[in-house]
């Protein structure tokens, strides 16, 4: 590059910022021209990483990918990315990307052609399904897959070979959500969006780590701040983050009495006459459900709710219990800082807000996490408003679209349906253009209990799509085991580089990715985003809606997909299942030219704010807020009497501290595509081990010194960090599980939220030596 | 050799000991001063790598609370690895 044009590049560059940084101010030229002076072509698209769906314009010379820029048209990030943006750049050009089919002979992977691979995984569909039943065949999919991908695999098992095993690793994440969503409003996902990040003036976090995990959202609650000095934010964690860095209050708690802390703010509420009396009349109804209800440990674990009506007296009576000094004793929070906090949950001069991850959902009582702090918002009557409102956030870029929307869950159809609906199965038969009885009437397993049922034999051959799940199961090395016990189980493995999980599998299929392809991806605040193919994948690699096709026509199914224009003509399949639902669609054109569109979308027009006259079209004027979606209960949401149950595993003589797994800011997941970077692998090389320095005091571990981490299930070596950007409390261990040569997983149980099936990679209990 | 350029948030206050602090920083050139405290700056460096450790050590900076990447062009490394 010679010296004139880079100095335009950087020009170009410092134009770009200053433009963002702005608002457009001080723009130079124009953000998004089809081609730019410097021969340029740009092309929109959401970023492929995390779930808060931040617009990215990317760059092709030549047909490649030369530079990208955060958009400034995108609402979501005006312009500007995170740290994640740099990855970008060399995701699909890691030097083993994968170009060509392998098929595993004689415990070697040799290459062949997509004929060879696809009538080999055809015929052991066949062979399988002949001998043993099409519960016998299973596809593992992921919030990565586009929506034309979830959708199609759920046409092809549902619809066509008529098996309900389908899961996305969506259930290792966000299942908590989706059940906690649907057993108090009777339908998935958020009623706010992201502008409530700028509207609002008090937020609490809970389990979240903004700062690192969803870094350009949290840049929109500071730079509130900066502007409005009554902004409070407060980080409940049980680990110290950069987010606690930042946040005006961090308070620590035990490990699983969060569910006790919620009960204990309600109690507050409810005791000093807090909540707001008329808006609970409106639009509230008390319930309970069972107690005492499991871990899901055991293989094949069921579990059915029994919501039974309570009164308000009745749920007065259940929060007695939670007095803050109970809670107090059980959570170690002071109970001068939970009657504080309840006080500012329901301070009617505030606009208040909850953010939540993984901390409530990856939880063995996921579903009442996220139950609970929708009381609390009801109680208060701080929902539905702008500014106001409870907020899931997501890690996936389209586990809102594509898991939850499509539905790619056992028991799910598109749109909130299910299949044990009879009116469901009937009304996706008649979009699909199937019998009605080829959709079976029941789910069959949950994300752990399909690779239980693969370890056991009862699945023979599985297909995974999109994800890694022989690195991110908990209890992994039983599943990583049952993949390769043989006995007839075949496991095919698509994705874009080697990893953990093609290592194990018998077929391995090259896939294209992000831009690649075109697509269309759903993020946390229900905006919809689509992009065009812009550059071609490498090699022999194809998408994974090319290959699931390519299979449906192998198995007899191809008729089920008649398309010509395959990701429109779906698009428009698809959006016949949402129409009328309160989760209404734009037409496939709509999202080509728009940076995403939130649903519902009537008459061109998106909603910001569900269930509240005036922005959602399916609210009559003079009905205010309507929970319309729950018709059982006459249009109200439901407050649950949800008690504090322990977690399935605690700390105890042999195993004495909690282990807490999650993600750090360098690597996004389990770094498949963020480890192929070598300069970023170095920046953040390997998992270490955050331990508290008291703690390693007493066990005479210094910085940097080795240490033997071990749970009933697995142990594994690290490097100690003492002094790392996050900090363990006392008692506490933390391990990232991006790392590929450190599999923390294998020390996670295998326990899940028996309402969600989601597990608890949260907690569970550990011991620590010096190695 | 990879271009990227950021907006660097700090406190108003803080914005001129930020400044003096970033200047020093050899592949980091700051071409705009907000009045609200943000500054814009160009990174040029050999790899993403040391694009990546910048950014950190920005954000790790005394009186920075924020970092967001605005525009990265990387046209030299395809042509490596070509």
């Amino acid at each position: 590059m010679d010296l004139s044009r880079r100095d335009f590049i950087k020009t170009t560059a410092a134009a770009a910022a200053l433009a963002a940084a702005t608002g457009g101010k001080f723009a130079v030229g124009s953000a998004d021209a089809a081609e730019d002076s410097s021969g340029l072509k740009w092309g929109k698209a959401p970023c492929r990483f995390c779930g808060t769906g931040c617009g990215v314009l990317v760059g092709v010379k030549d047909g490649k990918i030369v530079a990208t820029k955060g958009d400034p048209k995108a609402p979501v990030n005006k312009g500007l990315n995170c740290i994640k943006g740099y990855f970008l750049s060399k995701v699909l050009n890691g030097k083993d990307r994968l170009t060509k089919p392998l098929i595993r002979r004689g415990g070697k992977m040799v290459e062949a052609s997509w004929d060879e691979a696809l009538d080999l995984i055809a015929a052991k569909f066949r062979e399988s399904i002949d001998k043993n039943g099409p519960d016998s065949v299973a596809i593992y999919g992921s919030g990565q897959w586009t929506v034309f991908e979830g959708y199609a695999a759920a046409k092809l098992f549902k619809g066509g070979i008529g098996t309900n095993n389908i899961e996305p690793n969506a259930r290792l994440c966000m299942a908590s959500a989706v059940t906690g969503f649907m057993t108090t409003f009777a339908s998935d996902e958020p009623m706010g969006c992201y502008d409530d990040l700028d509207l609002g003036d008090t937020y609490f976090l809970w389990g979240a780590n903004m700062a690192e995990c969803h870094p350009v959202l949290f840049s929109r609650l500071i730079d509130n701040r900066l502007k409005n000095p009554k902004v409070k934010i407060i980080d409940f964690g049980t680990r110290h983050t950069r987010t606690s860095q930042m946040a005006d209050q961090y308070i620590k708690f035990t490990p699983q009495t969060d569910l006790a802390l919620l009960n204990g703010i309600a109690h507050v509420i409810v005791r000093d006459k807090l909540y707001d009396e008329k808006f609970i009349k409106n639009h509230a109804v008390f319930k309970k459900g069972k107690t005492s209800i499991g871990y899901g440990l055991e293989d094949k674990f069921k579990f059915v709710d029994d919501p039974k009506p309570i009164t308000f007296d009745e749920y007065k009576e259940f929060l007695k219990t939670y007095t803050p000094e109970y809670v107090s004793g059980l959570s170690g929070v002071p109970v001068k800082t939970i009657e504080e906090v309840a006080k500012l949950y329901a301070d009617k001069e505030r606009k208040v807000n909850s953010l939540w991850t993984m901390g409530f959902n990856q939880h063995v009582r996921g579903t009442w996490a996220n139950n609970l702090v929708y009381n609390i918002h009801l109680l208060t009557g701080k929902i539905c408003k702008p500014g106001e409102n409870p907020m899931s956030l997501t890690g996936q870029p389209s586990a809102c679209g594509t898991a939850r929307e499509v539905g790619t869950f056992t028991h799910r159809l598109p749109a909130d349906m299910v299949v044990t609906n009879p009116e469901h199965r009937e009304k996706a038969a008649k979009i699909w253009g199937v019998d009605p009885k080829k959709i079976p009437d029941k789910p069959t397993y949950n994300a752990t209990e399909m690779f239980r049922a693969l370890d056991r034999g009862d699945i023979k051959v599985v297909w995974v799509q999109v994800t890694n799940p022989f690195q991110s199961l908990p209890n992994l090395n039983r599943y990583r085991k049952g993949a390769r016990k043989g006995d007839g189980r075949f496991v095919i493995v698509s994705d874009i580089y080697p990893t953990r999980s093609t290592e194990l599998a018998d077929v391995i299929l090259p896939s294209a990715s992000w831009v690649e392809k075109e697509g269309v991806f759903g993020n946390a605040e229900r905006r919809t985003q689509q992009w065009f193919k812009m550059v071609d994948p490498p090699g022999e690699a194809r998408n994974d809606l090319w290959q699931t096709i390519e299979l449906a026509k192998r198995l007899g199914y191809g008729s089920l997909f008649p398309y010509n224009y395959v990701e429109k003509e779906i698009w428009e399949e698809y959006r016949l299942f949402n129409a009328g639902q309160g989760k209404d669609l734009a037409p496939y054109e709509a999202y080509t030219k728009a940076r995403g569109l939130r649903w519902p979308v009537v008459n061109g027009q998106e909603t910001l704010y569900r269930y509240a006259e005036g922005h959602d079209p399916y609210v009559k004027p003079g009905e205010g807020i309507k929970f319309y979606k729950n018709k059982k209960d006459d249009g109200k949401a439901v407050i649950w009497a949800r008690p504090y149950e322990p977690a399935a595993e605690a700390p105890d003589r042999q195993y004495p501290f909690w282990l807490c797994t999650g993600r750090v800011l360098e690597h996004w997941h389990t770094g498949t595509m963020t480890g192929r970077v070598p300069e970023l692998k170095r920046a953040y090389g390997a998992a270490v081990c955050e331990i508290h320095p008291d703690d390693a005091k007493k066990l005479g571990i210094k910085q940097g010194g080795k240490v033997k981490l071990s749970s009933r299930r697995g142990s594994i070596v690290l490097t100690a960090d003492l002094r790392g950007r996050g900090k363990a409390e006392k008692g506490n261990i933390f391990v990232a599980f991006f790392d590929e040569n450190k599999l923390i997983n294998e020390l996670c149980i295998d326990a899940y939220c028996p309402i969600s099936g989601e597990p608890d990679f949260k907690k569970c209990a550990v011991k620590l030596e010096k190695a | 050799m990879p271009v990227s350029s950021v907006v660097i948030s700090c406190r108003p206050d803080k914005a001129t000991l930020v400044e003096s602090l970033l200047i020093v920083m050899p592949q980091l050139e700051i071409h705009h001063r907000l009045e609200n405290g943000c500054l814009i700056a160009v990174l040029e460096t050999e790899t993403v790598d040391a694009e990546v450790s910048l950014f950190k050590e920005i954000m790790q900076t005394d009186g920075v609370f924020d970092v967001r990447l605005a525009y990265h062009h990387f046209e030299d490394l395809q042509e490596l690895q070509t």
